[in-house]
């Protein structure tokens, strides 16, 4: 304990330089800008903003990115409520209650809630990382093909939590979802599957233009009677934009869950802050008494993804830092951020580079506090997208989302998809069929289908050799309890009733 | 306040649409300044598209912007050599958008092992002896093959003895289901006459999660990744495949000394359309031959653990077009096994 704290300390040491605070400041900024604007996400902003680390001192580079990345985590939420287009992957669940609270008009509190949330996530996954970082960096290696195929089958699971009204509607919309996520070239044979000889289908279709059109130009097309997005002039006023005590009460459980799972799934390798958002929206679900209200407006709706999210970006600089080995895209790119600056992430990064590795630790409970002011003060400023009238912020906000799926591969055929699956949407809008579970199915059905493959190729071939692993049987039940669960316990008890009834 | 509002959103608008293009555009060199070593013979009038086939922050596109760099810093064209990243295909994107431009002098395109393993597959509409010219090659990626700690082996040998006796035990995995990984599997498996089974990923830290957690018994790395596992004893180092050993990995024996003739790795040139004038190629291979031999160049490459190899355009052709027969040999061989 007194060594941890004499290593924090020589951490906190680094960051006495007003300059080093200022990058970690100028990385939170920047990383909330990116993040809230629609395509852009931590990887983006990070793979665009690395050229500035170069010759800076190791220490402040690094700070400065993973600045980018946790401020981006939050930023993401800001258009996801505010507009109803997530700005990044990981903000996805966050429109689900966020933007219907915005129509209620507690835009600030969704708002307020989501800054909370993240950065409870963060600065609790901090420690937790601090603490443990090297005892559960080879847990989480525990964890191979079989034991994510598992993992993934559980979030496909949790779409059973996130149907909405109709199940089937919910089902079919994944089941669409799974479809889309089997173009491209197969991981393991290479064979073309629905491609048609179009080269930009071979690496599939990304779910971040299909997001930004499900949710962001649906959203703008949709005629909800008032053409567009509804602004609430109530929803401006200070006092409405922080959560009452009996909101804290009620979400705080979730943040804690939230920020355990988070932490959890973002530390394995390969599954990242996207699925622990999903998870934790869908575990929220099932536990909170509000459950069935989860979709129309609830800050619980907010509070778990969010706290998620963040705790995870956190957990993935777990396996990353301690072992080498990046646990999502963003962390990869940091890691090559790092290599350039001459840090080999690995084993004993804390030992070697110790000055370098506290000094991140460090900055990480400075960065979560610069998160909290900017989310804070930057309330009023950010709710007064929502004074802009209607038709000057839809079209701002389609020239975003236009120009973000441009910039993802620098090509106009995600343009094209973000526009087709905003049509898509429209229509899916019209007749009540949710998005959400479209999206989870794209993202799960490819990481689902590959840990099944490799799964099946080192189990030599037999089913019984995946699902039999002790971890991977463990969540199997899991997901078949949160799958059947409801059901099964809704016909005992129709049963029971009757009976009782005779 | 509206309109400070406004002002601001279109900020952000110019942001989210200069993105890795721009951010890395040398502001110098704008107006064309008179060229050094190349007094006669062609020289560009405009700015040369640099086309990445890979995302930003990849190995491609830091291995790109790293030449780009030094050119601008050093001021070794009279014009901006803008790099532009077109993802999608494992490089098909790229090398499709390239081709439709036809003999431009002004649009080239950096390789690596894809720019063989998707037409080769039949997943491209291009043909790698044919659709392009060679301006330069640059440099070769050399691969670690290393094990499990946890298998309790210790050399190729060790290995390669078990896998004689359980052929289709042992569990190789790599990055791509047709990529140099792959084939340097099945190099060994023909030359030793074994049986690997090849277990595909997606990314490199994905194949290393797996054999550091003993899901897999063999995988092949990056040196560069690997080093601090080998270090750690987390990983057992079986060969590189490479010409020679490696200057950060020096106890780590090649596959030549250890008696199987295998020094493939991943090749890294510059390439332009066919049609592209042998005066255009010279300037070019020129300039490329003078980015090679700064001693910037040099630190990058031993930072990032890359043979430096450069050719100009007639040998850069020759060894291309082996290269590729190499590939085709060995995909064939892929395609039977699965």
């Amino acid at each position: 304990m007194e060594t941890l704290l004499q290593n924090l300390a020589m951490g906190f040491s680094v960051l006495a330089n007003p300059i080093v605070i200022l990058y970690a400041l100028g990385g939170v900024l920047c990383g909330v800008i990116i993040g809230a604007l629609p395509g852009l996400g931590p990887s983006v902003g990070i793979a665009v903003l690395l050229p500035l680390t170069y010759g800076m001192e190791p220490a402040a580079g690094i700070i400065l990115l993973s600045g980018i990345y946790y401020g981006a985590m939050y930023g993401g939420s800001i258009t996801a409520i505010l507009i109803n287009t997530p700005g990044d992957s990981a903000a996805v669940m966050t429109t689900l209650d966020g933007y219907p609270l915005t129509l209620k008009g507690q835009a600030g509190k969704a708002l307020g809630m989501a800054a909370y949330s993240s950065v409870i996530g963060g600065t609790v996954s901090v420690v937790a990382f601090m603490l443990f970082a090297p005892v559960i960096a080879s847990y989480a290696l525990a964890f191979g093909s079989s034991e994510y195929f598992a993992l993934m089958i559980l979030g496909l699971a949790s779409i059973a939590g996130m149907t909405g009204d109709s199940p089937t509607k919910g089902f079919f919309a994944a089941f669409v979802g799974l479809f889309i996520a089997l173009i491209g070239l197969d991981l393991v044979t290479g064979v073309q599957r629905y491609v048609f000889g179009n080269v930009h289908l071979f690496s599939g279709i990304d779910f971040i233009p299909v997001a930004m059109g499900l949710f962001g130009i649906a959203e703008i097309i949709s005629d909800n009677g008032t053409g567009g997005i509804i602004v609430d002039k109530d929803s401006l006023k200070l006092k409405n934009l922080f959560p009452t005590k009996g909101e804290w009460k009620e979400c705080l459980p979730h943040i804690g869950r939230g920020t355990g799972l988070g932490f959890f799934v973002g530390m394995l390798p390969g599954a990242g802050a996207t699925i622990a958002s999903f998870l934790s929206y869908s575990m929220a679900k099932k536990i909170s008494k509000r459950g069935k209200e989860f979709g129309s407006g609830v800050l619980e709706g907010v509070a778990a993804p969010e706290s998620a999210n963040n705790a995870a970006s956190m957990g993935a600089m777990i396996p990353m830092l301690t072992l080498g080995v990046p646990g999502s895209g963003s962390t990869a790119i940091m890691m090559g951020a790092l290599m350039m600056l001459g840090i080999t992430p690995g084993p004993s990064l804390f030992m070697k580079e110790a000055e370098v590795a506290w000094s991140l630790v460090a900055s990480m409970y400075i960065g979560n506090i610069f998160l909290l002011l900017l989310g804070v003060l930057g309330l009023p400023i950010f709710v007064r997208v929502l004074k802009v009238k209607a038709p000057i912020l839809n079209s701002i906000v389609l020239a975003f989302i236009l120009i973000g799926s441009y910039a993802l591969e620098n090509s106009m055929f995600t343009v094209g998809i973000t526009i087709f699956f905003g049509v898509i949407g429209y229509f899916m809008k019209k007749v009540k069929v949710p998005a959400a579970p479209m999206i989870l199915a794209i993202v799960l059905g490819y990481l689902t289908e590959s840990n099944l493959r490799q799964a099946l190729i080192i189990g030599d071939g037999s089913i019984i050799n995946v699902v039999t692993k002790p971890i991977s049987a463990v969540i199997l039940v899991i997901a078949l309890i949160m799958a059947f669960g409801t059901p099964i316990t809704e016909m005992i008890k129709r049963k029971v009733m009757k009976n009782t009834a005779v | 306040m509206k309109k400070l509002l406004v002002l601001l959103m279109i900020g952000m608008l110019v942001l989210s649409g200069c993105n890795s293009q721009e951010a890395a555009v040398e502001p110098e060199a704008d107006e064309p300044a008179e060229t050094q070593e190349t007094a006669e013979g062609w020289v560009p009038e405009k700015d040369v598209e640099f086309i990445i086939p890979f995302s930003p922050g990849g190995g491609s596109d830091v291995f790109a912007r790293k030449m780009v760099e030094i050119i601008a810093k050093n001021d070794m064209a009279p014009v901006n050599f803008v790099p532009t990243n077109k993802p999608g295909g494992s490089g098909v994107v790229a090398y499709s958008h390239m081709n439709g431009q036809g003999a431009n002098n002004y649009i080239m395109a950096t390789t690596s092992s894809s720019f063989y393993t998707q037409p080769l597959s039949g997943n491209s509409p291009l043909n790698c002896y044919d659709d392009f010219t060679f301006v330069a090659h640059m440099a070769k990626d050399p691969t670690l093959v290393a094990a499990y700690e946890g298998l309790g082996m210790t050399s190729l040998e060790e290995v390669i003895e078990y896998a004689k006796e359980n052929p289709g035990e042992l569990k190789y995995g790599g990055t791509g289901n047709a990529s140099d990984d792959t084939i340097l599997m099945y190099m060994l498996n023909e030359l030793a006459g074994i049986e690997l089974t090849y277990v595909p990923y997606d990314s490199g830290g994905e194949v290393l999660a797996a054999v550091l957690g003993g899901h897999i018994d063999i995988c092949a790395a990056s040196p560069s990744e690997g080093k601090e596992h080998l270090e750690a004893g987390t990983l057992v180092p079986l060969a590189v495949s490479a010409d020679e050993r490696l200057s950060i990995l020096p106890d780590v024996p090649t596959f030549l000394e250890s008696g199987y003739d295998i020094n493939h790795q991943q090749s890294r040139g510059v390439v332009m359309n066919a049609g592209v004038s042998e005066e255009v190629l010279d300037y070019y291979a020129d300039l490329f031959h003078r980015v090679s031999e700064t001693d910037e160049w040099k630190a990058f490459l031993e930072d990032n653990v890359m043979g430096i190899s450069y050719m100009g355009v007639e040998e850069y052709t020759e060894f291309n077009n082996e290269l590729a027969d190499k590939y085709t040999k060995f995909l064939e061989t892929i395609q039977r096994a699965q």
